[in-house]
């Protein structure tokens, strides 16, 4: 993974981070998976977090989003996969 | 007959990539300004400086913002003792306000003492004839952490190589994976290692990627000293470590590699304490100013005797036991959200002080001799140590006694797995909410070793603490009750690493 992949991630990411906050009712991270770590890369960090487990949606081996959602929203997996279908000709 | 273990030339000569010292630099000068240091060390030396100066520079630690180094250098100055106890107060109360009530716990596992460097001060120096040179193959590591994880119950360690071939980045890639591979049954439930944090030599970025993409923790490198006269005495110019640079900007170098949690320190009795306290600060500031992200942790080992060193007795920078309890207050006043790092080289007694101060890290049942977790002899091998351990308490005497003392016994990973990490987790520490984080994943976690590894005694001790911290959440973070409740009554049924 390149740096020039990396930016072309992060500006898809957020580009589409205030859709997908306003679904998610809450915070949404971009993220790369290392093996047993996850490493925080873009979105918005509020000063109140919320206390709720947070949703890993899967987008590649490398790249995952963590929404914390607010109490009755819920997560539209395969919509938000394709919203980044391109991410996978970009690893 | 010692083994030769002198690296190639090969090897040693392309270490270092100047380019990847100088392209951080400003126009050729590094960020430790020696002489700007010496002279803000010297302000007024020797004359108390005013209390009301002080308690406003306590104020702004206290808002959780960073200290500029002219504010650090006038607590430097501070020796009135009731403005002493004010200044450790307010570093408690700040460490609180952060990190709550909770001391995470690691353990150190060195792996291997090869060295291709000879330093003066350092039992694995290259030239040291009586050290028992070793470095674990992968057997031997799975063994170690099958006592660390399914004897003792740690689920973070501090990993430490030399620098030497015998244990360069390919070893240390496999050794991480073949440590997080090891599951371990424990007595209700099971155990691994979840957090590896990497103590190595400076690295080149495509080496840095490379240990990046095997999962580490926090990077680690110390300076050892930042005071230059110093560490080209204490560094033979003639070796990799004698580049005061190459060093000094691995952490840039680690950031761009995409490493975000990044460990400094300094090792306290080389030069002057009050410089290097003031160069740690510079260094965090540099961090935070040209990469958005300062240190994750800062570490203050204090020179201890070490096998074959040059440090006598009457060394004129050894740091006395109430400079150290300055040193320990004025980091945590300085750079409010690090996380700080005591370790077992420190007696009991000034451990125990140290959680009254601010630190938020302490190894024990420490072994830090190759191989020493399985070896079933219990005295400290100075041949093969590094430094002698002051604090010899195992990890249940050490929770009983945090316990006692109101501390809870984290060993949270919680952070690293749930992408709050560099910029995101400095973040939540300044605006004091993964305080509450914190507080959450110390009870499941320390839950967890109380039933899989405690004593009838610290178990005893430690359940009226649980209560008081469940009583707590409910009272301070109600809208975090019913998922921590969820999650704490299925650690009690015997699930293991809940997070949030």
């Amino acid at each position: 993974m390149n740096g020039t992949s990396t930016s072309r991630i992060v500006r898809l990411f957020e580009s589409a981070a205030s859709a997908l906050e306003a679904d998610a009712g809450g915070p949404v991270h971009l993220v790369r998976l290392i093996g047993p770590r996850t490493s925080f890369v873009a979105g918005r960090v509020p000063d109140e977090m919320p206390f709720v487990a947070s949703v890993r949606v899967i987008l590649n081996e490398q790249w995952a989003l963590l929404f914390y959602p607010a109490p009755g929203h819920s997560i539209d997996r395969e919509k938000v996969k394709a919203m980044f279908k391109d991410l996978y000709t970009l690893s | 007959m010692q083994v030769d273990h002198t690296a190639p030339a090969s090897w040693v000569n392309t270490r270092i990539k100047q380019d990847e010292v100088f392209k951080y630099m400003d126009h050729g000068r590094d960020f430790i300004p020696d002489d700007e240091i010496e002279a803000k060390i010297r302000v007024d030396e020797g004359k108390e400086p005013d209390p009301q100066q002080v308690r406003a520079i306590l104020a702004k630690s206290m808002a959780i913002k960073d200290l500029t180094t002219d504010e650090v250098a006038v607590l430097i100055r501070v020796n009135d003792k009731a403005m002493l106890e004010e200044m450790r107060q307010t570093a408690f109360n700040v460490k609180q306000k952060v990190y709550d009530n909770r001391i995470v716990t690691f353990a150190p596992f060195y792996l291997g003492n090869y060295c291709v460097n000879r330093c003066s001060y350092c039992g694995f120096n290259h030239d040291n004839d009586t050290c028992k040179r070793k470095v674990l193959n992968d057997e031997e590591i799975r063994h170690e952490v099958e006592v660390l994880a399914g004897k003792i119950g740690h689920k973070r360690l501090i990993v430490v190589y030399g620098e030497h071939p015998k244990n360069d980045v390919d070893y240390i890639v496999e050794s991480l994976k073949t440590i997080y591979s090891v599951k371990t049954k424990t007595r209700n439930g099971t155990n691994s290692i979840r957090r590896v944090n990497v103590n190595a030599p400076p690295f080149s970025i495509a080496d840095l990627k490379r240990i990046n993409e095997a999962g580490i923790g926090t990077y680690q490198v110390f300076q050892e000293t930042y005071h230059k006269k110093t560490y080209a005495r204490m560094h033979p110019v003639n070796t990799i470590k004698g580049n005061y640079n190459w060093r000094l900007y691995c952490m840039h170098r680690a950031m761009e590699a995409g490493i975000d949690d990044v460990g400094i320190g300094a090792l306290f009795g080389l030069y002057d304490w009050r410089f290097e306290l003031m160069a740690l600060v510079y260094h965090t500031q540099e961090l935070e100013k040209r990469l958005g992200i300062g240190a994750h942790t800062v570490s203050f080992p204090r020179l201890q005797p070490a096998l074959n060193s040059i440090i006598t007795p009457d060394w004129p920078y050894l740091v006395s036991d109430e400079d150290f309890k300055k040193i320990m207050m004025i980091i945590r006043l300085a750079v409010p959200y690090t996380g700080m790092i005591v370790t077992a080289r420190e007696k009991a007694e000034i451990r125990n002080e140290a959680v009254m101060m601010g630190v938020t890290q302490m190894d024990a049942s420490s072994r830090i001799e190759i191989g020493g977790y399985s070896d079933v002899v219990t005295a400290q091998k100075e041949n093969k140590q590094q430094f002698i351990l002051g604090d010899t308490r195992s990890l249940d005497a050490l929770i009983r006694d945090l316990a006692a003392m109101g501390h809870v016994t984290s060993f949270c990973t919680a952070g690293y797995r749930c992408g709050r990490t560099g910029k995101c987790i400095m973040d939540l520490l300044r605006s004091g909410t993964e305080g509450k984080f914190c507080k959450l994943n110390a009870v499941l976690t320390f839950q967890e070793w109380l039933d899989d590894f405690a004593s009838d005694d610290t178990k005893r001790l430690s359940q009226p603490l649980i209560d008081r911290e469940i009583n707590e959440i409910k009272q301070k973070n109600p809208q975090a009750l019913d998922i921590f409740i969820n999650y704490y009554e299925r650690v009690k049924k015997g699930e293991r690493d809940l997070y949030l």
